[in-house]
C-alpha cells in the first residue's frame, strides 16, 4: 500500500502553480490556465489553503479551501469553501479526496467548511465525511415589461423602522467577493451601490421557449438600509435592462425575508456544511451564488 | 426639464402652504457640518464665511466635525493634490475660531478606501475600525487639535464596537443617531426602537461603567433648494410626537448651499420660532433616558 502524504502547497510559487494546473487539466481533460486557478481562489485575506496529496514527492491529488471572511454577530470569522478537487489519473480510487477533506477537518482553523458539491461528490460529503446539507432557494424576477411593478411585488417594501433579522446569520463580506470575482472576470462583474446597499452579479444569456433571455444573476447583496434596497435594483434594471433578475440563496438565508415568491431550487447544488470551531446548527447562511467558486 | 417642472410645482403648492407648520413645537436646533474637503480653497473660504454669517443671524456657532488627514480616503485626496497635511491642520485651527470642532469618522474594510469597502453594520471588521479610529484620535492629539469629545458618524455608521471605542477615548457627545430614512443605521434604529426614543429626545448610552455618550439626534439633512418650506415638509416626515425637540441638521462642506441655507434659517427663526443653539447650549439639554447596553464583546 502506497503511503500518501498531505502537504500545504505554496500557491505563490510558480512551479507549484504549473504542477497544480497540470494535475487539474489531466483530471478533467481540460486546458485551464494556472493563473485562473490562482485568481479563482486567492481571497484578499490570504488565508486560502491549498492542500495536496503527494506520493514520493509527486502531486497526486489536490483540494483547495477558499478562505472567506464572514460577519457573524458583528464578529469577523473565516469559513473555507472546499473546491478544485482533482485526482491524477494514476492515483484514482485510493481515497485521496476523503483523505484531503479529513485532513482539512483536522487542520483548518475557522468557523466551518462549506461547499456546493455536484451529484457525484454530494453523497460522499454527506454519508462519508459527515457534512450536512442545506437546500437552496431560487427567485426569478421578471423585469422585461413593467419592471418597476414586478420589482415592487417581488421585493418587499419595508418601512424605515424595519429591522432585518440578522442574528446568527453568516454574512459574506461582499467587497471581498467582488474583488475576488473582478480579479477573475474583470468587467463582466457588475456592481451597483446606493445608500450603503450593494447588489452585484453577472449578465448571462439563455435560450428559452420565448427566445434568448438576458439574466442578471445576482452574486451578492449587501443590505445596510433595507427600506432603500429597491433603489439599487432600479438602477440595475435601468443600466443592464435584463429580462430576469435571478437570486439563488440558501433556503435559510435571512436575506430572503426581503423577497416574495421564493421557491425551492432542488436541481441546484445544495450547500453543505461541516462545523469546525462554531456550532452552526441553528445559523442562517446568507450566501448568494456569487460566493461559489464556479460563479 | 424635470427639475424645472418640479420647482414650478413646488412654487405653486407652497403658495398655498401654511407658514409656521412647526410652530406648535419648541425646537432647539444646532447646525452640524460633516467637514471633508478643507483642502478646497473655495469650500474652505465659503465655510468660514458661512460660520460668520450664521453667527450674525443666530448668535450661535455651528459645529464642524472634521475628518482628520489620517483618514485613508482623505490622505489619498491630499496626496493627489499635493496638499500639505500641516496646512490642513492649520485650516481646522482657523475653523475652530468660528465653530466648535468635532470628529467625523469614515472607516474602510481591509484598510482600503476603494472598491465598496465602506464599513457599515453588515460590512464590518472590528480590527479595521479600531486601527483607523485610533489613528484618527492620535492625529488629533499629535496636532494638538481638540475634538472636544464630539463625534458624528460618517455614512451614519454606528455600532457597539464604535460605541466602545468612543467611550474608551473619552467621547461624550454624539450626533450620529437619526430617524431620517436616508440616514438609517441598523444599530441606531434598533436602539431607538427598543427604547421608544422619539424624534428630538436627547438620550445617553453606555455599558456597565460610568462612562456615557450623550446622543443628540440629527433630524434631517439641510436641503439645498430655494424653498424654505422644504425644511418644514422634511421635518414633518419624521414622527414629531413630543413638543420639546432638540437636535441638529447637517450638511457637508461640499454640498452647502450658502444663500438658500441662510435664507431658510431666517425663515425658520421667523415663522417656526426655532432657536438655533451653539454646542454648549445644546448640551445644556439634559438627557431624558439613559440606555445601558450589555456588551456582547
Amino acid at each position: 500500500m502506497e503511503k500518501y502524504e498531505i502537504r500545504n502547497i505554496d500557491i505563490q510559487d510558480e512551479h507549484s502553480r504549473i504542477t497544480i494546473a497540470k494535475l487539474v487539466n489531466e483530471a478533467f481533460d481540460s486546458n485551464i490556465d494556472k493563473e485562473k486557478i490562482f485568481l479563482n481562489t486567492n481571497t484578499r485575506n490570504k488565508k486560502t489553503v491549498y492542500l495536496g496529496a503527494y506520493l514520493n514527492n509527486e502531486l497526486a491529488a489536490v483540494n483547495f479551501f477558499i478562505a472567506h471572511e464572514l460577519l457573524y454577530n458583528d464578529k469577523s470569522v473565516i469559513a473555507y469553501q472546499s473546491c478544485w478537487s482533482a485526482t491524477g489519473n494514476n492515483h484514482r480510487k485510493r481515497g485521496l479526496f476523503s483523505m484531503l477533506i479529513n485532513h482539512a477537518k483536522q487542520s483548518l482553523y475557522g468557523a466551518f467548511i462549506f461547499g456546493f458539491p455536484n451529484h457525484n461528490s454530494e453523497p460522499i460529503f454527506l454519508n462519508k465525511l459527515d457534512f450536512r446539507k442545506i437546500d437552496l432557494s431560487k427567485l426569478n424576477i421578471p423585469v422585461k415589461i413593467f419592471p418597476h411593478l414586478f420589482l415592487k411585488y417581488y421585493l418587499r417594501q419595508v418601512k424605515p423602522t424595519y429591522q432585518l433579522p440578522l442574528k446568527d446569520s453568516f454574512i459574506p463580506i461582499e467587497a471581498e467577493l467582488i474583488e475576488l470575482k473582478k480579479n477573475e472576470y474583470a468587467n463582466e462583474i457588475k456592481v451597483y451601490e446606493s445608500y450603503n446597499n450593494i447588489v452585484w452579479g453577472k449578465v448571462t444569456k439563455r435560450s428559452s421557449k420565448l427566445g434568448e433571455l438576458t439574466f442578471f444573476r445576482i452574486g451578492g447583496i449587501q443590505v445596510n438600509k433595507p427600506h432603500l434596497l429597491y433603489l439599487v435594483f432600479k438602477e440595475l434594471i435601468k443600466k443592464e435592462k435584463p429580462d430576469i433578475i435571478q437570486v439563488i440563496s440558501c433556503e435559510n438565508s435571512s436575506l430572503l425575508e426581503l423577497f416574495r415568491g421564493v421557491k425551492p431550487a432542488p436541481k441546484t447544488e445544495p450547500l453543505i456544511i461541516y462545523d469546525l470551531n462554531t456550532n452552526t446548527t441553528s445559523s442562517h447562511f446568507n450566501f448568494i451564488s456569487g460566493i461559489k467558486d464556479v460563479f | 426639464m424635470f427639475f424645472k417642472m418640479k420647482s414650478l410645482l413646488k412654487k405653486i403648492s407652497y403658495a398655498f402652504y401654511k407658514k409656521g407648520q412647526l410652530k406648535s413645537h419648541n425646537i432647539k436646533l444646532g447646525y452640524i457640518f460633516h467637514t471633508e474637503r478643507l483642502y478646497d480653497d473655495r469650500l474652505f473660504n465659503q465655510l468660514i464665511l458661512f460660520c460668520k454669517k450664521y453667527k450674525a443671524i443666530t448668535c450661535a456657532e455651528p459645529i464642524c466635525t472634521v475628518i482628520p488627514p489620517s483618514n485613508l480616503q482623505l490622505k489619498r485626496e491630499l496626496n493627489e493634490r499635493a496638499f500639505p497635511e500641516k496646512e490642513y491642520a492649520s485650516r481646522i485651527i482657523e475653523l475652530s475660531q468660528y465653530s466648535t470642532i468635532g470628529y467625523h469618522g469614515h472607516f474602510y474594510l481591509d484598510n482600503n478606501p476603494f472598491n465598496y469597502n465602506a464599513i457599515h453594520c453588515n460590512s464590518f471588521n472590528a480590527n479595521n475600525l479600531t486601527e483607523q479610529f485610533e489613528n484618527d484620535i492620535n492625529w488629533f492629539e499629535k496636532n494638538q487639535i481638540p475634538h472636544n469629545n464630539i463625534y458624528a458618524g460618517g455614512w451614519w455608521f454606528f455600532n457597539e464596537n464604535l460605541l466602545q471605542l468612543l467611550l474608551q477615548y473619552g467621547f461624550q457627545f454624539d450626533f450620529s443617531f437619526s430617524k431620517a430614512p436616508f440616514f438609517y443605521n441598523q444599530f441606531s434604529n434598533e436602539i431607538m426602537n427598543e427604547n421608544n426614543i422619539p424624534t428630538g429626545e436627547v438620550f445617553e448610552i453606555g455599558f456597565d461603567g460610568e462612562k456615557k455618550l450623550t446622543c443628540i439626534q440629527n433630524f434631517i439633512g439641510m436641503h439645498t433648494t430655494s424653498f424654505p418650506e422644504d425644511f418644514d415638509r422634511n421635518m414633518k416626515k419624521l414622527d414629531l410626537n413630543i413638543k420639546e425637540l432638540v437636535g441638529v441638521v447637517n450638511a457637508h462642506d461640499y454640498d452647502l448651499n450658502f444663500d438658500n441655507t441662510l435664507r431658510c434659517i431666517e425663515f425658520q427663526m421667523k415663522f417656526n420660532n426655532i432657536k438655533f443653539l451653539s454646542f454648549n447650549d445644546l448640551i445644556g439639554e439634559k438627557p431624558f433616558k439613559s440606555i445601558r447596553l450589555f456588551s456582547a464583546t
